[in-house]
């Protein structure tokens, strides 16, 4: 039982690390200017093929190809490049230009943009899934009492640690991070006292495009494989960890996309006596999950409180 | 008062008109049209499939010849209705091609579209000749107006059942993915191996689409078959074999025909899916090496046909031929029943007696095709080479 325990623990770990990735593009961006970004989760399949592209020019697994962990650095930094770059145009060439209407209105061009970017995926991959190039995937295991510790799996969790940790030090450590801190709280008095907005509101989506871009590789290494539609998919677990987090949380973010995973795995992994449910209740159990957050706590379990970060400090 | 004579002479031309309009077969009345309508998957990661269908069609209406009626030739016109595999985009689909006025449809391409369009074209009167859809239902659903060129699932299940046990198989796992096709044959790969007295270890549903296969790989290890039993897609195969052999799971897969698709390898690489085997709806005496000349001048002549037509697919393998044989058998029935008329064509079709390159066709009062021709296939690198079913 503990070793089943063990490994569902890890399984939840992996997929609770690429959800985090995602959910924390959405708070960026909600903390900054308020709105649902819903593209999001295309700019991580953007990211993620963008990424497969850069494998491939580098030739892994050829024989004068890079080395597998150079490659793929280089393949994350791209990816992650390309994703703040994307995002950061759709918060210039749209948003910027709608913020003041109503707040249907950037949600409705956020889901036009979802789909402008999709089919411009479907026509540039011809349909096809975009195979992870496998000489780019870590390969094998580290079996302890009888639980299989995937090499894959401890570089998406030691990455995602490493990017959440990235974003929380640049946040707490740094001036434009605690701008962000202002402007998220109350962008008009952080407006009144000086503190660039529009610089802060570009700095919040061109992270949260790093992020997404970086995810859509580990996306891919997990998956084995991406295809242009399954962005929005990517994008409502994100969002849906987000909402369980709180969206304008940036630890609840980790939190949440944390939960979503457990709950999910644990959900159709653990057996009760005879009662066991089937893997297709996995999404039911993941949306069931976001309404009981949402009725007992509508602001997300740390909705509010990240920004008491800087009043901490 | 020559005003009204001129006005009487309009009336006189314009009754004549009508009466001449009324009068049978006149040699400058418009050739008779074909309508054919083509509901299937033309979008999504599934469009290869749509791909296929389109292929197979246009193939088949190349080689056709001249199709006449009542000694005039017909002209054929193609209508296209993207239903995405999903059954809830099916009724939209098939009205869109009611609303077009289409005599026939060649499709839908998938068993779940399938289920809720038939309705549709029963009322409208229009027959679907559907390439490879295999639900077991289909036949009852579509109320004679269904005709089936696939085998049905039943047909797949039960040859599966034999293949498993063949393959060593004393505690089984059947995974599908949720949808009628799939379910439907799990639901007599079961029933087939319990009957055989197999150990049916679990049975498990993903999704069309889904990614992550974890918690269904997690299963299959704490089950530990022989024999995995997976049916229905590739895309969808291909995912969980290769996060299967990842968590060191070393059964052997064994799908449906939906697996048996090159597009696996774009999904998973080959040193992936090691010990994975499929069957095709396709007689053994069809497959290539023991296939008629028609079946081999198919093989060789579809694939430059199809990349000429830019098909994203090009490959002559069942779903095209599948297509190819729906529309000759459909060109059969024009033939016979010398009209393009929904009723006439549909009892035309019902007294088919035809061989295409899926094998024979005859097919029972509800539209069933007669008999079941299964072909087994085992993925050897990247290739997919026709193999004896182990245990015979």
């Amino acid at each position: 039982m503990s070793e089943l325990l063990t490994e569902l623990l890890v399984n939840a770990l992996t997929l609770g690390s690429l959800y985090v990735l995602v959910a924390l593009g959405y708070v960026l961006v909600y903390s900054v200017l308020r709105i649902f970004h819903l593209v999001h989760g295309d700019v991580v399949v953007l990211g993620g093929m963008l990424g497969i592209g850069v494998l491939h020019l580098l030739g892994v697994g050829g024989p004068r190809g890079a080395p597998a962990w150079l490659a793929l650095g280089v393949a994350t930094l791209v990816a992650g490049v390309a994703g703040a770059v994307v995002s950061w145009g759709i918060e210039v060439g749209v948003y910027r230009r709608i913020r003041t209407r109503s707040r249907l209105t950037p949600l409705l061009a956020a889901l036009g943009l979802s789909l402008v970017l999709e089919n411009l995926l479907l026509l540039a991959t011809s349909k096809d899934p975009i195979p992870f190039p496998v000489a780019a995937i870590p390969q094998g295991y580290v079996e302890i009492a009888g639980v299989r510790f995937l090499h894959v799996s401890m570089v998406i969790v030691g990455a995602a640690i490493l990017l959440l940790g990235g974003v929380a030090a640049f946040i707490r450590g740094t001036r434009l991070g605690t701008a962000m801190l202002a402007v998220a709280q109350d962008a008009e008095a952080a407006l009144l006292i000086g503190v660039p907005v529009r610089r802060v509101t570009a700095a919040g989506f061109l992270m949260a495009g790093a992020l997404a871009g970086a995810a859509g590789v580990l996306f891919g290494m997990y998956i084995g494989s991406l295809t242009w539609f399954i962005g929005s998919g990517f994008g409502i677990r994100g969002f849906s960890a987000a909402l369980i987090g709180g969206l304008s949380s940036i630890v609840g973010a980790g939190l949440g996309g944390y939960v979503l995973a457990v709950g999910e795995i644990f959900g159709v992994g653990l057996r009760l006596g005879p009662f066991q449910l089937d893997p297709s209740w996995r999404d039911a159990i993941a949306f069931l999950l976001v309404v009981v957050v949402l009725i007992f706590r509508p602001e997300g379990l740390l909705g509010g409180r990240a920004y008491t970060w800087q009043v901490r400090n | 008062m020559r005003s009204h004579g001129r006005v009487s002479g309009v009336v006189l031309i314009g009754i004549l008109a009508v009466l001449v309009g009324m009068l049978p077969g006149p040699a400058w009345s418009q050739a008779p049209t074909l309508k054919i309508g083509l509901q299937g998957v033309f979008s999504g990661e599934l469009a290869a499939y749509g791909d296929r269908q389109k292929g197979g069609v246009l193939f088949a209406l190349s080689k056709a010849g001249e199709i006449k009626v009542g000694g005039q030739p017909v002209k054929i016109e193609l209508v296209y209705a993207d239903d995405q595999g999903s059954g809830e985009k099916g009724p939209i689909a098939a009205q869109q091609l009611v609303d077009a006025r289409v005599n026939v449809v060649i499709g839908p391409g998938f068993s779940g579209p399938t289920a809720s369009a038939m309705p549709i074209f029963r009322q409208a009167k229009i027959p679907a000749v559907s390439p490879f859809t295999s639900a077991n239902n289909l036949a009852i659903i579509g109320g004679g107006w269904y005709f089936r060129v696939s085998q049905r699932n039943d047909c797949q299940g039960e040859v599966l059942a034999e293949i498993a046990l063949g393959l060593g198989g004393k505690k089984v796992v059947i995974v599908d993915d949720n949808e009628a096709y799939g379910s439907d044959i799990s639901k007599s790969v079961a029933k087939n191996l319990q009957a055989a007295g197999v150990q049916v270890v679990g049975q498990y549903h993903g999704a069309l689409g889904m990614t992550d296969w974890s918690p269904i790989v997690q299963r299959i290890r704490q089950d530990s078959p022989e024999v995995v039993v997976y049916n229905g897609y590739h895309a969808e195969a291909g995912r969980l074999i290769q996060q299967a052999r990842d968590r060191g799971v070393t059964a052997k897969f064994l799908g449906s025909d939906g697996i048996l698709d090159p597009g696996i390898f774009k999904v998973a690489p080959a040193e992936k899916l090691t010990d994975v085997s499929a069957i095709r709806t396709i007689p053994p005496a069809f497959v290539e090496g023991t296939a008629s000349s028609e079946y081999k001048r198919f093989q060789a002549e579809y694939p430059p046909f199809a990349k000429a037509q830019k098909l994203s697919i090009t490959d002559a393998d069942q779903y095209s031929a599948g297509a190819y044989d729906a529309t000759n058998l459909l060109i059969d029935a024009v033939r016979r029943a010398q009209s393009t008329d929904g009723q006439a064509m549909a009892d035309a079709l019902r007294s088919t007696s035809y061989v295409g390159m899926t094998g024979p066709f005859q097919f029972e009062a509800n539209g069933e095709r007669k008999g079941c021709r299964i072909s087994y296939f085992r993925l050897v690198g990247s290739e997919f080479k026709a193999s004896a079913k182990p245990g015979q």
